[in-house]
């Protein structure tokens, strides 16, 4: 039985759903972090952590292979009963509302901090949800569609960054290892942050197509992840003195300020304009996701009441309260707390239990 | 006809948002501010300049041009709003231009500069000046034949650094030489002396103090230094007398550069920086006034030539030591290096650098001897 037929996704949108997820505003404040955990040596804490990242994810795919016509939640329910698996799904709400919540109100503070400075935060987030209700509301064919064309339509932004080249001191990148290996290795957690979201595997598993390039899939979305990383941490790191990276917030679109064209003025504005299509990848899938586990929880087919009710919500809300930027990053160190062991420790720690019990069970029919 | 009627509320729905432009402004209320000052009064108080273009018809006058004695900038543009038409707006400040006297008695004066990079809509690409007088001579300076102040200053700045014979800092370059340890900032000189023009390179310490001034032909040898220096560079030389033979106003060469290489290698030794430049030139000949036959004498000429650009860079690093400061950047090569003797001096470096050891080497080749013999 297909439980999840007619609403199925191409390897690609499955690649481009979870490094569009991850990259999101990681891409803005990855190079900072990096250089004050790592320092200039943090690429390499970077590739580090994709690798562990890639494991950690190939994980959560073998744990699937258990179960290739249901998402997590029905593995849950099978495997460990009916009541496990809701409150499995009461907390996979939570986290990626939570999730949603965050980059929709990182986007809003950038928005507003550097474009329409005087426009109340709630019509931003407003204008935000109206293009989100009607990509998400569509299941998550449109949701992988929509992240396909996303990512399609950025392939600029390598190129717009290179129009820094001639600020650029390569000197800055020595010496790679100015304290030893020390804290290269040991900050690579610090980096498991920007990564996460690739939770969303256990939930876009069931629909994918061809389900043997899974874990391609999975290695080629870190990858592309890794790529936009490295670009933009190397290029932040040979813009900016070393004292500078600490002074300044959200590097990559300061970099951008410098840019002087004729025929353009602040790029940068333009820049954020057009970056929400990534952005936006940070709430959209994650919004569906959200809305995906209360009907499960509910035990409703259609998603879309739900999904209305949270995104009205959110409106509201935003209007009585929208956090500040300091607020923003105390929030993500919550997340990446929680995302640490929601995504990495939970999926690895399940795969051994089912792995586990399958293999006690066997012997058990052997016998 | 149901559908349609929801399609058109819907449609009426999507206008709500587009009125939510709350940020828009009327070009003919704005007032841009395209040049900003900084300058301090007798009784030690910062006083705001701009000057403001101004588009209309009946004004006798191309520019407004405005000044208040106020604590920040952001305040002082209150006080501008009272003045002028339109609403005061800063986001298209093309240059800002300090005097020499507020760097020298406001100790870390940049921190004035603050608004420019916090508030992110305000551009960070304005060139950055310093002026050798009180701004009053700057901003009430208005020359028959020259355009507005704002066009003026970029029209010089431009024409002067393509030739490199002045620096190009814009406020971004600007915040990142005052976040250098490794280097100290050089922003362009402006003076007055008969007209507006580009006196050359006034160099800064760490704090962003003045310390001294570069001729536009030394400016021209720090940007070759700092790997920065443009093509075309122009060389008027002396040959020594011995091989012309000839009485010494007739013994100049010019020589304009077609590529010039320079490698600096930093070494570190007994507690003191060593630092080895090597320049390569390969230039033409374009000017010559004495009767060397450079056929014959071509290797001798290239040598003399060498010899007395290594003087030339030889006696600005000793000026540059003396004063105690890189505007070059040696430190960038000290610290990628040697970066734990770096650490060290770090607080100080322009000190570690006046007592450091530099070594020049320069080579010419001449490509091209031109057209005629």
């Amino acid at each position: 039985m297909k439980k999840y037929a007619f609403n199925e996704i191409t390897t690609m949108q499955f690649i481009f759903i979870i490094s569009g997820i991850a990259i999101s505003y990681g891409f803005i404040e990855i190079p900072s972090v990096l250089y004050k955990k790592a320092g200039a040596g943090g690429w390499i804490t970077l590739i580090l952590g994709t690798l562990v990242t890639m494991a950690a994810n190939l994980a959560i795919v073998q744990l699937m292979k258990k179960m290739p016509d249901g998402t997590i939640l029905d593995l849950l329910a099978k495997y460990a009963g009916k009541w496990t698996a809701r409150v499995a799904a009461v907390a996979c709400t939570a986290y990626f509302l939570y999730f949603a919540y965050l980059g929709l109100v990182y986007s809003t503070r950038i928005i507003k901090a550097r474009v329409l400075q005087e426009t109340p935060g709630f019509l931003i987030v407003f204008m935000l949800l109206v293009p989100t209700y009607v990509i998400a509301r569509s299941g998550i064919r449109i949701v992988g569609r929509y992240a396909e064309l996303s990512m399609w339509l950025s392939v600029w932004i390598p190129f717009i960054f290179l129009l820094v080249w001639k600020h650029l001191h390569w000197l800055y990148l020595l010496p790679v290892l100015a304290d030893g290996w020390r804290p290269v290795v040991a900050e690579v957690p610090s980096t498991f942050y920007y990564f996460l979201g690739f939770f969303s595997t256990a939930f876009l598993y069931p629909f994918l197509i061809k389900k043997e390039k899974a874990v391609l899939g999975v290695l080629c979305a870190h990858m592309i992840t890794l790529l936009a990383y490295l670009f933009i941490t190397i290029l932040c790191f040979m813009f900016f003195s070393p004292h500078e990276m600490s002074t300044v917030n959200q590097l990559g679109i300061y970099m951008l300020k410098s840019v002087e064209l004729p025929f353009l003025e602040q790029v940068e504005g333009l820049f954020i304009v057009l970056y929400l299509f990534i952005f936006s990848l940070s709430w959209i899938p994650t919004y569906y996701l959200t809305a995906f586990c209360l009907s499960w929880l509910t035990g409703r087919a259609d998603h879309r009441p739900l999904m209305r009710i949270l995104l009205a919500g959110t409106v509201v809300f935003s209007y009585f309260y929208l956090p500040g930027f300091n607020t923003v990053y105390r929030l993500s160190d919550w997340q990446a707390k929680v995302g640490m062991g929601f995504e990495y420790a939970a999926p690895v720690v399940l795969l051994g239990w089912v792995l586990l019990r399958d293999a006690i069970r066997n012997r058990g029919h052997r016998s | 006809m149901r559908k349609a009627a929801g399609l058109l509320g819907a449609a009426l729905l999507a206008i709500i948002p587009i009125t939510g432009c709350y940020d828009r402004i009327d070009m003919e209320k704005a007032s841009l501010s395209l040049v900003s000052g900084i300058d301090i009064d007798g009784q030690h108080r910062a006083v705001h300049y701009t000057s403001i273009p101004v588009f209309n018809k009946a004004a006798s006058r191309k520019s407004l041009e405005l000044k208040v004695v106020e604590e920040t900038q952001r305040q002082g543009r209150g006080y501008f709003d009272a003045y002028t038409t339109g609403s005061f707006n800063s986001r298209k400040v093309k240059a800002v231009v300090v005097s020499k006297r507020f760097t020298q008695e406001i100790p870390d004066w940049f921190r004035y500069m603050d608004v420019f990079f916090r508030d992110g809509r305000n551009p960070i690409t304005s060139r950055m000046l310093i002026f050798d007088g009180p701004l009053d001579q700057l901003f009430n300076f208005h020359s028959p034949g020259e355009p507005i102040l704002p066009l003026m200053l970029m029209g010089m700045l431009e024409s002067t650094s393509g030739r490199s014979e002045s620096v190009k800092t814009t406020l971004q370059e600007f915040h990142r030489q005052m976040n250098e340890e490794g280097q100290t900032p050089a922003l362009p000189e402006v003076a007055i002396d008969q007209d507006a023009k580009i006196k050359g390179t006034a160099l800064l310490d760490h704090h962003g103090r003045y310390i001294d001034t570069l001729s536009t032909q030394e400016t021209i040898l720090m940007r070759i230094l700092q790997k920065s220096a443009g093509q075309g560079i122009n060389f008027s030389l002396r040959l020594p007398p011995e091989l012309t033979g000839a009485t010494n106003k007739e013994d100049w060469i010019s020589i304009a550069t077609e590529r010039v290489k320079v490698r600096i290698d930093p070494s570190y030794k007994d507690g003191r920086f060593r630092f080895a430049v090597g320049v390569r030139i390969s230039a033409s000949v374009v000017e010559k006034l004495s009767s060397l036959d450079l056929d014959e004498f071509n290797r001798q000429a290239e040598v003399a030539c060498a010899k007395q650009i290594r003087d030339k860079l030889t006696n600005l690093l000793d000026k540059l030591k003396q004063d105690k400061i890189d505007p070059v950047g040696f430190g960038i090569y000290a610290r990628a290096y040697h970066h734990r003797a770096f650490e060290q001096v770090k607080q100080n470096w322009g000190e570690a650098f006046g007592r450091s050891d530099v070594q020049v080497r320069v080579s010419v080749s001449f490509a091209d001897e031109g057209s005629v013999k």
